[in-house]
């Protein structure tokens, strides 16, 4: 007996142990909420897994009881008295789980239908997942279309209407879902339909996810950031991303506009990828939009640091950064540029702030 | 053991008494020596246990091999041990190979292999079919396997998602590998289904009524009748995933009107039960090892029974609770979560009543107990982890985490592997004849417990923090290190045990202690026989009045005088083929004395038939499909070949008058009506799973059909049904006037039948090619092709069946006493016009009226 209920202990005290141990360096915890859309499932989480313990701890007790005290000891030749059942008893064993679980169902449908009530004064963001990062959309405000950072205001919840696509055709791409632990729970992204997913940031912060369907080769290279900025902060992105970019008028990075749109018999960069100019062509909408490259901090999924270096080295052969088909149009191709090229293509896209 | 061959009030078990004519039955039921007869062999312990060992080859391949290179891959971040391509392959096949060709032929080949001697009865009422179940389910297994050895394996994971493993984004063979060889498979698990249906419904010794059933047999029944019902829906969204991905059809195609969800609704109709079906049979194995090991009678048996059959049931209502991210709407969300935490109330009972056995028993740690404590610990876990996911909300944060990872493992090998590990000690001695090695065992045991808890724990916190399935890496930092290279290590510790499993069995195979009849003093009636059992098991059937028959009986041929001489006489007569004794479902008085088919190279042909027409597919040669499908016909003609029966009417009737027990040396009436039964059972599911993926299409299309198609012409449609159910009318009073005696007007009536269902099926076709559109224009056209391909193909298998019967007609083989066969055809043609007419008025009145 002492024996059993010694080791409920030590399993209770390593369960607790183990679930309170989250602190700051767990950027990607659904343990520690930033939000109201993340904080409900969290206390829902919290009340259903005490109840857990207890029941866990319950019946293991039991058990182990049960198969150490009346185990059959060596010098021991009494027998069990026969028994087939007591009604009372397995009524019982009925009856209090299915009211156990009933407590449980009752707020968690309720709480269901919180989560996807659509509010009123929500910031609507369009999500597009192709294969491998997301993009951004703001209806709201203006043509705004960014990738891989989900900027969002503090304090105002934000409704996300998502869908997959693949290379800008409608209907056509494969699933993904969009997850961002701290904020809220996660949302399938279906080609063909619209699904929607509300989250609101209480602090400003950066916040880490990724996709968590599984969407093929480089699956785990598509992660996806939440960017919450304060209201002043919020106004001023909004502000830089509707404007168009400037193109250089002189030195290694005008060489680079000029190079961006034009690349002899190779495919040009404008074939995949948009910048928003004043007067320009407008780029395809294939590979995430550049306009305001550089106001973002990862690139390629969000795997990588947006710096020079990283930027040579992507543009010197992008498959060998990250698994992609480029044979099958898929993910950014070697293009075989030149380290000038690349200089100068770089010396571009750091510009573009 | 301490135990052995007693009952728990310290008395001799019985044991089984041989006749003298032990030798000559047991020369009667041997399967002929050598290559041929492995090719030809039918017995069911020589099925049941090659499911079990090619089961286990698999696991050993898929289930091992991968998870320790996975876990490698993922012990550090930024691993690059293997690339993302063979990552995402390895897992991938970890679940296809565990989820369709490990636990499923295990499970099924205990069953085979156990039920006859646990049920009291000589066979299996279909010795062909399990051996056709094999051959198929081996086929279809090495060809899933072999696109290892053409670099084609599939990546799209186990569950194979559209669109990603649609033609666009999955092109080229690795997911028609998936498809094609994991179908041939199915096909094989779902004839062993219907064979241990039928099994356990009518072939029991008499007096085993169905509340004297061993529990393993209860859980063996609800499976089997959840196979039939969860892989023909699989079975059918992959033949519309083939269709997609190799004849250009819309189903999943978003932009043509499919759905990619319908695809998941499939699956998971599919996918949730299948937990189910490998999670019962294995509560099937705790429940017979509990009660020897706590020599205590099962506490609350008729409760077990219940929760059981109602796991069965709810197991159906749950499959959304795997697409809770997929945006279904609230009200469904809660309707699927409520019913998930629904069925932990029978698996609380479950829980419940073992426990209680355990309380009033005086448990005995031989290692099938420890397995049985282990499972209970685990799975207890794996049962708590699923009732949090049930609740939505949270399971938006867990769901594709590894959360799920560790949940679904504690389910799977704590409540399912474990089980198989305690079941496989428990009844090794029974069928070798030599025990296992109780010190290894508890090695055994050891290693895979803390090995399953160091390995599977700490993905809990994983999925908590963030990290979510099926990525071959991670950056660092998220927190997520520590927890993965523990995992890794725990894997390692796990092995350690399957390697002391498979040398303990190693070991006991060259030199284990003689086991005896009853090693563990058990209770069931597979204990009462030698180990290893003789060719047919049972020389004198054994008469049942308990459920705990060698524990409540002094002997187990003694009954009512009536019953007595039946088991009796049936030891000595009849003593030239092999027969056995089918028995009232509820009541398990015996109905009939049948011949059991003899060993057949025949399953084996109609297998490769199969194969072949799969393999047609998968290699594009797609006119040798069409040898595939003359191969399986003729193959199934030879296989049912009327024989003429080895005993004259006369000699049948004598038995018959001395004991009251029909005879049928032809063949069985009763278990071929069953058959018949569930194999139209079988067809129906399969075509209802087409209505429903018309009707879901149907809701998803506000127009439909598309711009520019009309509607099926009433008329004609109509008229073709008429004339089909004028050929049922044909085939019906044919079958009254054969049964008269009247064989001349059943010929015609027959080819009455033909005339008008032929007639009827050219209307109809010829309406339908004039329709302007086809299988690959849109969803419509793919439903409605496809629809209409069913039926004919129905319709096809019906036609030849009553030609098949013209001809035996003709040769005279049925005559007013042997009809059997004649009967089940026209029960098929019945059913066959039935679907023709409901898939008609769907096809014609589906955009009329909705």
């Amino acid at each position: 007996m002492r024996k059993a209920r010694t080791r409920s202990t030590v399993i209770a005290v390593v369960l607790g142990l183990l679930l309170m141990a989250c602190s700051l360096d767990q950027p990607q915890s659904a343990l520690d909420p930033q939000g109201p859309y993340a904080r409900d499932p969290h206390n829902l989480f919290v009340v259903v897994f005490w109840i857990a313990v207890a029941v866990f701890v319950l019946v293991q007790g039991l058990i182990l009881y049960a198969a150490v005290k009346y185990r059959a000891k060596p010098d021991d030749d009494t027998l069990p008295v026969q028994v087939h059942g007591n009604t009372k008893l397995e009524i019982l064993w009925t009856l209090i789980p299915a009211l156990i679980l009933a407590g449980i169902a009752v707020p968690t449908v309720r709480m269901v239908f919180e989560l996807a009530a659509e509010t009123d004064d929500a910031v609507t963001i369009e999500v597009i997942g192709h294969r491998w990062w997301f993009e951004y959309r703001y209806p709201d405000h203006g043509d705004i279309v960014t990738a891989n950072e989900l900027v969002i205001p503090v304090g105002v919840p934000v409704r996300l209407e998502m869908t997959a696509e693949e290379t800008g055709l409608p209907d056509r791409g494969v699933l993904h879902s969009f997850w961002i632990p701290k904020l809220g729970g996660k949302q399938d992204l279906v080609p063909g339909r619209i699904t929607t997913l509300n989250l609101l940031a209480d602090e400003p912060g950066r916040y880490l996810g990724q996709c968590a369907e599984y969407c093929g080769l480089s699956h785990a290279n598509m992660r996806a950031r939440a960017v919450a900025l304060s209201d002043g902060d919020w106004q001023a992105w909004l502000e830089n991303q509707q404007s168009p970019a400037v193109t250089p008028e002189d030195g290694l990075a005008a060489q680079g506009a000029e190079l961006f749109g034009n690349l002899g018999d190779r495919r040009s960069c404008v074939s995949c990828h948009n910048i928003r100019t004043e007067g320009g062509e407008p780029g395809a909408a294939v590979g995430p939009d550049l306009t305001h490259l550089m106001s973002r901090e990862e690139f390629a999924g969000a795997i990588f640091e947006l710096n020079e270096e990283n930027l040579q080295q992507w543009l010197a052969d992008p498959p060998a950064m990250k698994p992609m088909q480029p044979e099958t149009g898929i993910g950014m191709p070697d293009l075989g540029l030149t380290p000038e090229e690349i200089d100068a293509l770089v010396a571009y896209l750091l510009t573009l702030e | 053991m301490k135990y052995a061959g007693r009952t728990p009030s310290g008395e001799r078990a019985p044991v089984v008494s041989e006749p003298e004519t032990v030798e000559e039955l047991n020369r009667i039921w041997a399967d002929p020596k050598g290559l041929w007869g492995q090719l030809t062999g039918v017995q069911n312990d020589k099925i049941g246990a090659r499911l079990m060992l090619t089961g286990f080859f698999f696991l050993l391949l898929g289930g091992s091999f991968d998870s320790i290179v996975m876990r490698l891959q993922l012990a550090v971040p930024d691993n690059t041990l293997v690339s993302p391509q063979l990552y995402n392959e390895m897992f991938t096949n970890h679940g296809s190979v565990t989820m369709f060709l490990v636990i499923l032929p295990i499970f099924e080949g205990f069953a085979i292999l156990l039920l006859p001697l646990m049920l009291g009865t000589r066979e299996m009422p279909f010795p062909r079919l399990g051996a056709f179940a094999y051959w198929t389910f081996l086929f279809g297994g090495l060809m899933y396997y072999s696109s290892t050895l053409f670099q084609l394996v599939p990546d799209a994971g186990w569950f194979a998602y559209t669109p990603l493993s649609g033609p666009e984004f999955s092109p080229g063979l690795p997911i028609d590998f998936w498809v094609l060889g994991l179908g041939v498979a199915e096909i094989g698990a779902i004839a062993a289904a219907i064979e241990i249906i039928i099994g356990i419904c009518k072939m029991r010794a008499p007096g085993m009524t169905v509340n004297r059933m061993p529990l393993f047999a209860w859980a063996m029944l609800v499976t089997s009748f959840m196979i039939l019902f969860a892989f023909t829906p699989l079975i059918m969204g992959t033949l519309m995933l083939e269709l997609d991905r190799g004849f250009g059809s819309q189903f999943f195609d978003p932009e043509q009107g499919g759905s990619s969800l319908l695809w998941q609704h499939l699956f998971w109709i599919f996918g949730h039960p299948e937990v189910y079906i490998q999670f019962l049979p294995a509560t099937g194995i705790v429940s017979m090892i509990v009660p020897a090991f706590t020599r205590q009678r099962i506490v609350g048996y008729s409760w077990l029974v219940g929760a059981t059959v109602g796991i069965g049931f709810l197991a159906f209502g749950l499959w959304a609770h795997h697409m809770f991210a997929t945006g279904l709407s609230p009200i469904i969300l809660g309707f699927f979560a409520a019913a998930s935490m629904a069925i932990a109330i029978p698996a609380g009972v479950q829980i419940f009543a073992w426990l209680a056995t355990i309380w009033a028993g005086r448990p005995v740690y031989g290692t099938p107990f420890l397995f049985v404590l282990g499972f209970l610990v685990i799975f207890v876990i794996g049962g708590i982890t699923g009732v949090m996911t049930a609740a939505v909300p949270f399971d938006l944060q867990a769901h594709d985490t590894y959360f799920i990872v560790a949940h679904l493992h504690y389910v799977l090998i704590g409540g399912v592997a474990f089980p198989i590990f305690g079941g496989v000690y428990y009844w090794w001695p029974k069928f070798t004849g030599k025990m296992l090695d109780e010190r290894l065992g508890r090695w055994n045991f050891w290693l895979l417990f803390v090995g399953v808890n160091v390995t599977f724990w700490p993905m809990h916190r994983l999925g908590l923090l963030g990290m979510p399935r099926r990525v071959y890496t991670y950056e660092s930092g998220l927190g997520w290190e520590i927890p993965n290279l523990i995992a890794t290590v725990g894997v390692f510790i796990t092995f350690t045990g399957i390697g002391v499993f498979v040398w303990n069995c190693i070991r006991s195979w060259r030199h284990g202690e003689t086991a005896g009849h009853n090693p563990w003093g058990a209770d069931t009636l597979e204990w009462a026989v030698a180990s290893p059992p003789i060719e047919h098991g049972w020389s004198i059937v054994p008469i049942v009045h308990s459920r705990h028959p060698l524990w409540d009986q002094r002997d187990l041929d003694h009954g009512d005088e009536k019953l007595e001489s039946f088991v009796h006489g049936l030891a000595r007569w009849p003593l030239r083929w092999r027969a056995a004794v089918v028995v009232g479902t509820a009541d398990a008085r015996p109905q009939e004395v049948f011949r059991v088919s003899d060993p057949s190279i025949w399953p084996l042909v109609a297998g490769s038939g199969v194969a072949l027409i799969f393999l047609a597919e998968l290699v594009k040669l797609r006119w040798a499909a069409g040898i595939g499908a003359l191969v399986l016909a003729g193959a199934v003609i030879a296989w049912n070949w009327p024989v003429d029966p080895p005993m004259t009417d006369e000699e049948e009737a004598e038995f018959e008058r001395e004991h009251d027990v029909p005879v049928n040396a032809g063949g069985s009436v009763v278990i071929a009506r069953w058959g018949t039964g569930l194999g139209i059972l079988f067809v129906s599911i399969a075509f209802s799973t087409l209505l429903l993926a018309y009707f879901y299409l149907r809701l998803e299309n506000p127009v439909w059909p598309p711009e520019g198609v009309g509607w099926p012409s009433l008329v004609p449609m109509a008229g073709a049904s008429a004339l089909l159910v004028a050929s049922a009318v044909a085939v019906a009073v044919g079958l009254r006037r054969l049964r008269d005696g009247h064989e001349r007007t059943f010929l015609v009536a027959l080819v009455a039948t033909l005339l008008l269902a032929l007639a009827g099926a050219a209307l109809q076709l010829s309406e339908i090619s004039d329709a302007g559109f086809g299988l690959q224009d849109h969803a419509y056209g793919s439903i409605f092709m496809t629809l209409t391909g069913f039926l004919v193909l129905m319709f096809s298998a019906a036609v030849l069946m009553i030609v098949m019967t013209l001809y035996w007609t003709v040769q005279g083989t049925f005559t007013g006493r042997r009809h059997a066969p004649v009967t089940n055809i026209s029960r098929f043609w019945l059913a066959m016009v039935t679907m023709w007419v409901i898939g008609s008025a769907t096809l014609t009145l589906g955009p009329r009226l909705l």
